[in-house]
């Protein structure tokens, strides 16, 4: 009987080391899996260990999100207002192309392009529409509304051209160029006050503030898109990005650089539209040559010649 | 790569390890703990138990093992619950834009996720299990309206994020009537979305993304 009662003492002892065990090999796993990942693994691990208490911890990751707020902060809904107050500013400079044809085969192929991106799904979703506009140009908000010149389309020769054109566009989108534009310490201002006043309804001076950080971010990003342009770095990101898209869908990727190629001998540098915030096509040639290396593609098929004829002959 | 799958959904980080390969690496921490040798898989794991324990506690080793285990999955998949941070997305039978559409999820619904593969994940949501692109998904809890006691506790720490918080319909209003800016064209092109079923007929109608069976 004694010996019994030692014997499940011993058992329940092992049970206990054991559980404590599982139990912080179960925490270090989940806390790695959360996004702020190095600080809660860090403090996780200085739970386990003993050296912090919990508390300590709760107040160090709380901390160190207090600091990090970014434009990685700003949920898909938020850019999602963001980017159509974009969409607006542009389409307050270009009149839209009103041809249905045009635009819904442009949504068709560039929503296809989308899915095979690595950031396919956006609060509502990639749209596009053609501006009517002569000049070489073409814009892509960061809520995923991306709009391209006819004067750009009238460099394309075919669908692949077409995909490429727009998968650099939607590179944009992925890599989240135009939220990095805005500066940091907006969207501090935004997020911090927001996340401390969002159990309540906001009042009418908390809108007002707002409105003005949205207004002080649109303008940082407009600016951007249609005056300053990106970095050539960022220019680089997108297409690779295009370059990526294109391989999924099975389009050749060197289209990319055939377009470039016909942007060089079209547009100025320095002149408007791609020309003013477009680092010289000679040089994104060079790049894109790089990153497609040996790979090409069929060519485009009849399915592929007629839909593009259809939709784009008169543009 | 998956660049922003990656952060939103934050699976296992230390690079090139998958969840499954960091799970095995716990599993032998665990082993390494109790036997105090170096694992060099199960039927060596177990017949050093053997020699080291009668058969009573051999069969309560093996039993707190499993227990163990089977509690470990149960603890990681509290932590992975995920919320929908999209309007809307579908359910699918394959991790691929090809794959059936089994049901649709919304904007805040949570989601357990029980695996990831190339920016796919697996998930058991409203009794049904299916994939979901990762970008679709939040490790943050979205509450849809404020009060919520979550939302009081948390707001601050960044884990919950309420919806329709900080730019939202309400400043755009604002936004809208002090730049008189004309969203007309804006509201239009939202309206130019199309059905993945239609999407799959243009990229099959012009003989694409067969080669790598679809998407990522």
């Amino acid at each position: 009987m004694i010996r019994g009662c030692i014997q499940a003492a011993k058992t329940s002892g092992r049970l206990i080391v054991m559980f404590t065990v599982a139990l912080f090999s179960a925490f270090a796993i989940s806390g790695c899996e959360s996004l702020d990942s190095v600080t809660k693994l860090g403090t996780s691990l200085g739970m386990a260990t003993g050296r912090i208490s919990e508390e300590q911890a709760a107040s160090i990751n709380k901390s160190a999100e207090a600091v990090q707020k970014s434009f990685e902060d700003i949920t898909p809904e938020q850019e999602y207002y963001i980017g159509r107050a974009v969409g607006a500013v542009i389409l307050d400079d270009y009149p839209p192309y009103d041809d249905r044809r045009a635009n819904d085969y442009l949504n068709k192929l560039g929503q296809s392009l989308a899915l095979l991106s690595d950031r396919p799904e956006l609060f509502k979703g990639y749209r596009f529409l053609i501006l009517d506009s002569d000049e070489v140009n073409a814009f892509a908000t960061p809520s995923g509304l991306i709009f391209v010149s006819r004067g750009m389309l009238r460099l394309t020769r075919s669908e692949p051209d077409v995909a490429a054109v727009l998968s650099h566009e939607i590179g944009h989108v992925v890599e989240k160029h135009g939220l990095k534009a805005i500066k940091t310490s907006r969207i501090n201002t935004a997020l911090t006050s927001v996340a401390l006043t969002s159990v309540q309804l906001a009042s009418n001076e908390d809108i007002a503030k707002l409105t003005n950080v949205f207004e002080d971010s649109i303008n940082d990003i407009t600016s951007t898109l249609v005056n300053n342009g990106y970095s050539r770095g960022a220019e680089r990101q997108a297409d690779e990005q295009a370059v990526t898209i294109l391989k999924r869908t099975g389009y050749d990727p060197r289209a990319l650089a055939h377009v470039l190629e016909r942007m060089e001998s079209a547009v100025k540098p320095g002149g408007p539209g791609f020309g003013k915030t477009h680092p010289d096509p000679k040089e994104r040639i060079k790049d894109v040559e790089e990153l497609i290396g040996n790979t090409s593609g069929p060519g485009p098929n009849a399915v592929q010649e007629r839909r593009y004829k259809d939709a784009l002959a008169g543009i | 790569m998956g660049r922003a799958p990656g952060h939103e959904v934050g699976i296992l980080t230390p690079p090139g390890i998958t969840g499954q390969k960091f799970r095995d690496t716990h599993t032998f921490t665990l082993y390494d703990k109790l036997s105090k040798v170096p694992f060099r898989g199960w039927a060596n794991a177990f017949s050093l138990g053997a020699r080291r324990f009668d058969v009573s506690n051999k069969l309560a080793v093996q039993l707190l093992l499993l227990a163990a285990f089977l509690c470990t999955p149960l603890l990681v998949s509290a932590q992975d619950t995920m919320s929908v941070t999209v309007e809307k997305t579908q359910l699918r039978t394959s991790p691929s834009f090809l794959g059936s559409v089994i049901g649709t999820l919304s904007y805040a619904d949570r989601v357990q996720v029980i695996s990831e593969q190339n920016g796919w994940m697996k998930v058991a949501a409203a009794g049904r299990q299916g994939w979901v692109h990762s970008s679709a998904l939040t490790t943050r809890q979205i509450v849809l309206k404020a009060g919520d006691e979550n939302v009081k506790t948390s707001a601050s720490s960044g884990e919950v994020a309420l919806a329709g918080r900080g730019f939202n319909k309400e400043v755009e209003a604002k936004y809208k009537s002090e730049t008189g800016l004309d969203y007309t064209w804006v509201n239009k092109m939202e309206s130019f979305g199309y059905d993945p079923s239609a999407l799959q007929e243009f990229l099959k109608e012009g003989d694409l993304a067969a080669a790598e069976g679809g998407a990522q």
